[in-house]
């Protein structure tokens, strides 16, 4: 069965235009399209049109591609289609719109913890090494000689035994 | 797809075209994958999140003024580049000077393309005037043989029936009506057949014991066959041939 790709959806007779990003890929893989849509319709539902794409996983060179329909966003924005945060931090970066405050945001936080010192980071354990330091604490346990209190409480028991 | 549940494949449905509305246009089927379904709304906040107070950033404050600052700022170029926007489409629509230059070179194409049409046409109609002529002269052959051949077709009918009604007249002396059913009656009433008689190897017929209206007994005269016209299995030998009688 033929599928488009995206895009298609009849337009309502009022919609809410909005310019935003919808998961596409898989399981452990995103992919985005960017795409415009009824906002009141779900992210996998038909699109009216899709403008672009966002891949988030860097490539062997280290680089996140992004495509833009750039004539088409125009237009759209022009018919008077809102842009998500998202969408909108996106086109910033890529220099067809103001850069959004978020950005900024976003970089002052990443510079001040790169100011930082760096701290100790604790080893996270795998499950294997907490397994195996639980099972060495339960045979230190079992080696271990009992505690006096432990000790104390038996001989009484013993003695009571012996009195009856 | 299945995680979507049912309500998913109802909207799936292929377009039929009238009153299209997006849930109904959808048919990207295997694109939603990995999406979990929205929680409906009468579900309400959770146990665990009913008494959740959500963490608000707190910024210095030169920070937070800076903030505020970038979205003014923001803000307000995002509505002139979208004014912006809105006039291009407007002078897209309307037409602008390139565009009427466009429009006229297209006419120009347009009223040339009308007169290859024309052109064209009048080809074509020669042609197919001698084509409809020749198929017209074919039908009209084809009618007259047919008119022709139902002609045939219907002699040959009357000639068949004219020949039952011949019969039928002819086996209609012999039919029972209203002006001979009395002497039909008679006749089959004294006409009485006896199936109480016998029949020899040698086909004679022994007819029955008759008794006559005074009471006596009468026999009535057996018929005989001729010997040589059965079969020689039938024939009487010539020891007992004095047996048979």
């Amino acid at each position: 069965m033929p599928l488009p790709a995206s895009g298609g959806a009849a337009l309502r007779a009022v919609p809410k235009l909005v310019i935003r990003f919808s998961r596409k890929g898989c399981a452990n893989r995103p992919f985005y399209h960017l795409q415009v849509t009824d906002k009141m319709v779900e992210q996998w539902e038909q699109c009216i049109e899709q403008l672009g794409t966002y891949d988030p996983l860097p490539n062997e060179r280290n680089e996140k591609l992004v495509s833009c329909n750039f004539e088409r966003i125009r237009f759209w924005l022009g018919e008077g289609a809102k842009l998500s945060k998202d969408a909108a931090a996106m086109l910033g970066m890529v220099g067809f719109l103001p850069i959004h405050p978020s950005s900024y945001i976003h970089a002052w936080e990443k510079r001040r913890a790169a100011e930082l010192p760096e701290p100790p980071m604790p080893k996270k354990l795998t499950w294997r090494e907490r397994k195996k330091i639980l099972m060495q604490q339960a045979e230190d346990r079992l080696k271990a000689p009992a505690v006096e209190e432990e000790l104390k409480e038996s001989e009484e028991l013993k003695e009571s035994s012996q009195s009856s | 797809m299945l995680r979507q549940g049912t309500t998913f494949l109802k909207k799936s449905v292929v377009a039929t075209g009238i009153d299209l509305i997006p849930q109904q246009n959808a048919i990207c089927i295997q694109q939603a994958r990995g999406l979990r379904p929205r929680k409906p709304a009468y579900s309400g906040i959770a146990k665990t999140k009913l008494f959740r107070i959500p963490k608000v950033p707190v910024y210095p404050p030169d920070e937070k003024a800076e903030i505020v600052r970038l979205g003014n700022q923001y803000r307000t170029f995002m509505k002139s580049i979208r004014n912006h926007f809105k006039l291009e489409n407007q002078t897209h629509a309307a037409g602008s000077a390139e565009a009427a230059q466009g429009i006229e070179a297209e006419e120009a194409e347009w009223q040339e393309s009308l007169l290859r049409l024309k052109q064209w046409n009048e080809e074509v109609a020669l042609k197919r005037n001698e084509r409809l002529l020749s198929e017209q002269a074919a039908k009209k052959l084809e009618i007259e043989t047919r008119i022709q051949e139902e002609a045939e077709r219907q002699a040959q009918r009357l000639k068949e029936i004219d020949e039952i009604i011949r019969k039928e007249k002819e086996l209609s002396k012999s039919y029972i009506t209203p002006e001979n059913i009395d002497q039909a009656i008679a006749k089959a009433l004294d006409d009485k057949l006896d199936y109480n008689y016998a029949i020899d190897v040698r086909g004679n017929k022994y007819v029955g014991r008759f008794v006559n209206d005074s009471g006596e007994e009468e026999l009535p005269q057996s018929e005989e066959t001729d010997e040589t016209s059965l079969p020689p299995l039938f024939q009487s030998s010539p020891i007992s041939s004095g047996a048979s009688k």
